[in-house]
């Protein structure tokens, strides 16, 4: 498989502030990426940055194994991006709006029409008329509607309501079967375990990690909820490394533990245990552990 | 009409250009007819508007005098002195000021940028909408009172009063050109309005008051002013060399959009 996007060090400084720093990662062909980080982390200043809509003070992307400036029209046809504050020409309608992103793409396939039915939306309304959940189905409709090789989505469903948001899902998923890779910015993080394989998860304008989602998993956090016959003392489990949160509630005691659990077996094997559960940790609380280091 | 960035812009301004087409065939036929009403007492009123103070005149763009003997000289006054530069750079400041900075400011241009449509064809594109915008309102100045003229029977020296149309022009192509520039460098909208506007007005004082002070009156060659109207083309037709100099100014301006606008951060 190789790489449709690869950011190398991607740095941005706007004066003396730092927008992002070094941001570095990269994107399977055919996959669905998420990166994902609170709002002000630099996630649209990275998007921006790898599109050359800001000029990055230092790094590079490519896409498509070419340098970003050396892409041609027709590659650049095949990248569609959805802006984070998405806006329109408010005196047009849905379906001229489209058609205009359309010609510029010189894009031969429209699939317009099949998309808006998907999320119900009438595109002969001017846009001034629309409000902000049907404002950004149409930014959606222009992101999928030329069949984009790479879709970049920032905040894709802001202003959607929960029914359009998983038909959203499902037209990512069915474009990303089309063979689209699509790289969605988002601080939803549900969003982003539902469709993504990888994440990037950025904090204060770096990237603090870049895996799939189940490596993160296994390398962060678990919860254990262990019930014996007889609960031991809280000094049995004083020995156990990287321990945190030990509570007693009965016979059944709850722990976290990162990383290995060679030494809380070594304890708990002492003793008899009546039911063991590992409590996998939630792509939220993983993020949350990101930035509570 | 959605084909590219200058037919949607083109079709984004045909009720913009009715409206000044109305407004100014209003305009026309208000002042073809006011002056064809008082045309026979016209000598009372060229000696009355003749003894105003020169600097008077100076503001009201009649450097050389008045002739309010002719549809001409009446128009150099009522329209080419004032109302027409105002109208004119107002065009060309909102134009320039919309093509970069406007679009950044209502966040629409982001996604343009992100097609392959590349910075140096919109900015090539945009600018033809801006010439043909100034082009457009200039036509309608020349038509309206090239045929309101005709039917109350007014003279008006046909090559002169075309000249003076370019000269407008011009002016009006030259702020267009220098919000474009200033907006490209910015990208902020209300600098770009603020900027343009004060240069506009600082440039008009200049050219109205460096003539009649003798220290500074070498200021005058600094104000745009000086290249659009000194010359008085109603009366002498266009002058070549004004003409070049605010088609290099332009020319000049546009080359530096063009490179401020390659590094403008979009954001």
């Amino acid at each position: 498989m190789s790489n449709i996007v690869q950011v190398s060090n991607l740095t941005k400084y706007y004066g003396k502030n730092l927008g992002i720093e070094n941001v570095t990662f990269f994107m399977n062909e055919g996959e669905v990426y998420g990166l994902m980080g609170p709002n002000g982390a630099g996630k649209t200043t990275s998007l921006r940055a790898m599109l050359n809509l800001i000029l990055p003070t230092s790094g590079e992307t490519t896409i498509f194994g070419k340098h970003f400036e050396e892409l041609n029209k027709a590659e650049l046809s095949q990248i569609s991006y959805l802006p984070g504050e998405f806006e329109m020409y408010p005196n047009l309608t849905g379906e001229q709006y489209l058609n205009y992103i359309s010609n510029l793409r010189s894009a031969t396939v429209n699939n317009t029409n099949i998309l808006a039915e998907r999320l119900d939306l009438n595109l002969n309304n001017k846009i001034k008329t629309l409000s902000k959940g049907n404002k950004q189905k149409i930014g959606i409709i222009q992101a999928f509607m030329n069949n984009p090789k790479l879709a970049i989505l920032d905040e894709p469903t802001s202003g959607l309501d929960p029914l359009k948001q998983q038909e959203f899902q499902n037209i990512v998923q069915e474009q990303n079967n089309l063979g689209c890779s699509v790289l969605l910015s988002s601080h939803i993080l549900g969003e982003i375990e539902d469709l993504c394989e990888r994440v990037g998860i950025i904090k204060n304008g770096n990237i603090v990690a870049s895996e799939q989602i189940s490596d993160l998993k296994s390398k962060t956090i678990k919860k254990y909820e262990i019930t014996f016959n007889n609960a031991p003392k809280t000094s049995e489990f004083k020995n156990v490394k990287n321990i945190s949160k030990l509570e007693f509630q009965g016979n059944t005691i709850t722990l976290n533990i990162k990383g290995s659990i060679d030494s809380l077996l070594k304890v708990i094997s002492k003793f008899t245990v009546v039911n063991l559960r590992i409590i996998e940790p939630s792509l939220e609380e993983i993020f949350l552990t990101f930035y509570e280091e | 009409m959605y084909k590219n960035i200058y037919l949607k812009n083109l079709k984004d301004m045909r009720n913009n250009l009715i409206y000044w087409f109305v407004g100014l065939i209003t305009l026309s036929f208000y002042l073809s007819f006011a002056y064809s009403s008082f045309a026979q007492n016209i000598g009372a009123f060229d000696e009355l508007i003749n003894s105003f103070p020169e600097e008077l005149l100076h503001f009201l763009g009649a450097s050389d005098g008045l002739d309010m003997s002719t549809f001409g000289g009446f128009l150099n006054l009522e329209i080419f002195g004032v109302i027409g530069p105002i109208m004119l750079v107002v065009v060309g400041i909102n134009t320039g000021t919309n093509i970069v900075a406007g679009e950044l400011n209502n966040k629409t241009l982001e996604l343009i940028m992100s097609t392959p449509i590349g910075k140096n064809n919109y900015l090539f594109q945009q600018i033809l909408v801006m010439i043909t915008r100034i082009i457009l309102i200039s036509l309608f100045i020349w038509f309206s009172f090239n045929l309101f003229g005709r039917i109350f029977n007014l003279e008006l020296d046909f090559k002169n009063f075309s000249a003076t149309i370019v000269h407008l022009s011009l002016l009006g192509l030259f702020f267009g050109c220098l919000s474009l520039f200033i907006g490209s460098l910015t990208g902020n909208k209300s600098k770009t309005l603020g900027i343009s506007t004060t240069i506009a007005i600082i440039s008009h004082f200049i050219n109205s008051i460096s003539p009649l002070i003798n220290s500074v009156e070498k200021l005058k060659y600094i104000s745009i002013f000086h290249y659009y109207k000194t010359s008085e083309p109603i009366i002498n037709g266009i002058d070549i060399s004004d003409g070049f100099i605010t088609s290099a100014l332009c020319i000049i301006l546009i080359a530096l959009s063009f490179i401020s606008y390659k590094y403008l951060d979009l954001n």
